[in-house]
């Protein structure tokens, strides 16, 4: 009995150890990654009050090719337009910003055929805002000479 | 006496005392026997509670957003250049904020809705779709003579909130209808 005791005290449990290296290899590899898509949502989509409408007949956005234009509203006076944002790019809503922006939706235009246009605008923003934007785009389309551009409004998913 | 009471307590005490001890060692032994190998989770508990607060923290909690097909009025691809000639007559629907405000509205009975023509005044977006979906080829009732792709123009009047655009652009989409163009009020 005492010899037993003795030869097992000469071999000690053997303790198990993870190997957490490659759990925090990928761990990182995650944090980069989702640092990168959020960064590259956000340059697309600014902050704005999307209109909401009850059991809209919408679609969820797909994969496709798509450029936002996001049309943001005055915070002092409500109901007036600020300015319009492509990927961080602004323009003014007036002449002069509405033919830069469809310059500038006509070179993405002749890149990608089956661009789609997304309309981000705030729900205050009034409408006499809108309607030079939406001429912009559409003169982007017909300077490409396509038949028509596809646009969608953007509006927030409705609440369950 | 006290020596006897003493001397039968001394037994009793070493017996409790034995038993004791024998029941530790049964357990050691018993320890031994059913010992398995265990993993220490506390760093990756640690690592995974770090993440977990990581990201509360780093989203932001807001509702997806989903998207409506529009048509562009006047499609000028086509070389059409005159934006007063219109294929077929097309339904004009007006569209105007009851109160432009700073006060955020409740926007259920915050605008007013209008079609141009002999038609009943839909009251709601609500009443709009269903008067629309009943005069839709193969829509509600069956007895509707409009093809889907009938023009529908919607006119919204200055200082008309964007949101109240895209309702009623919404509920005429709802009723079935694939050709419905934006323009302003020419009045």
């Amino acid at each position: 009995m005492s010899t037993l005791i003795h030869t097992r005290r000469k071999h000690p449990p053997t303790q198990v150890e993870s190997n957490l290296t490659s759990m925090i290899d990928v761990v990182f590899l995650l944090i980069v990654f989702f640092v990168l898509v959020s960064q590259v949502v956000s340059r697309e989509a600014e902050p704005l009050d999307l209109p909401e409408v009850p059991d809209a007949a919408a679609a969820v956005a797909g994969e496709e090719s798509r450029l936002v234009v996001n049309v943001l509203s005055d915070a002092e006076q409500p109901g007036i337009g600020l300015r319009v944002m492509v990927l961080g790019q602004p323009f003014s809503i007036d002449a002069d910003g509405c033919e830069a922006l469809a310059e500038r939706v006509a070179v993405d235009l002749e890149q990608q055929p089956d661009l789609a246009i997304h309309l981000r605008a705030d729900r205050e923003v009034h409408f006499e805002w809108i309607q030079p934007i939406l001429d912009a785009l559409r003169a982007a389309s017909a300077r490409v000479d396509r038949a028509e551009a596809k646009v969608h409004l953007v509006l927030l998913e409705p609440a369950p | 006496m006290a020596s006897l009471e003493s001397n039968q307590e001394i037994p009793e005490a070493v017996c409790v005392e034995a038993r004791r001890a024998q029941r530790r060692s049964e357990r050691k032994s018993n320890r031994r026997s059913n010992w398995r190998p265990t993993l220490n989770l506390t760093s990756m508990i640690d690592v995974v509670f770090l993440l977990l607060v990581y990201f509360m923290v780093a989203t932001e909690f807001k509702r997806a957003e989903v998207i409506e097909r529009l048509d562009l009025p006047n499609r000028l691809g086509a070389g059409v250049a005159d934006p007063f000639e219109v294929p077929d007559h097309p339904v004009v629907i007006t569209v105007s904020s009851q109160d432009t405000d700073s006060a955020r509205s409740t926007v259920a009975s915050g605008f007013t809705i209008g079609i141009e023509g002999p038609f009943p005044q839909p009251s709601t977006p609500d009443a709009l779709t269903r008067l629309l979906s009943e005069r839709r080829m193969g829509g509600t009732g069956g007895r509707g003579l409009w093809p889907e792709d009938h023009p529908i123009v919607l006119q919204p009047a200055p200082g008309t909130d964007w949101e109240h655009v895209v309702r009623t652009f919404d509920a005429t989409a709802r009723a079935g209808y694939n050709n419905i163009s934006l323009n302003p009020n020419k009045g």
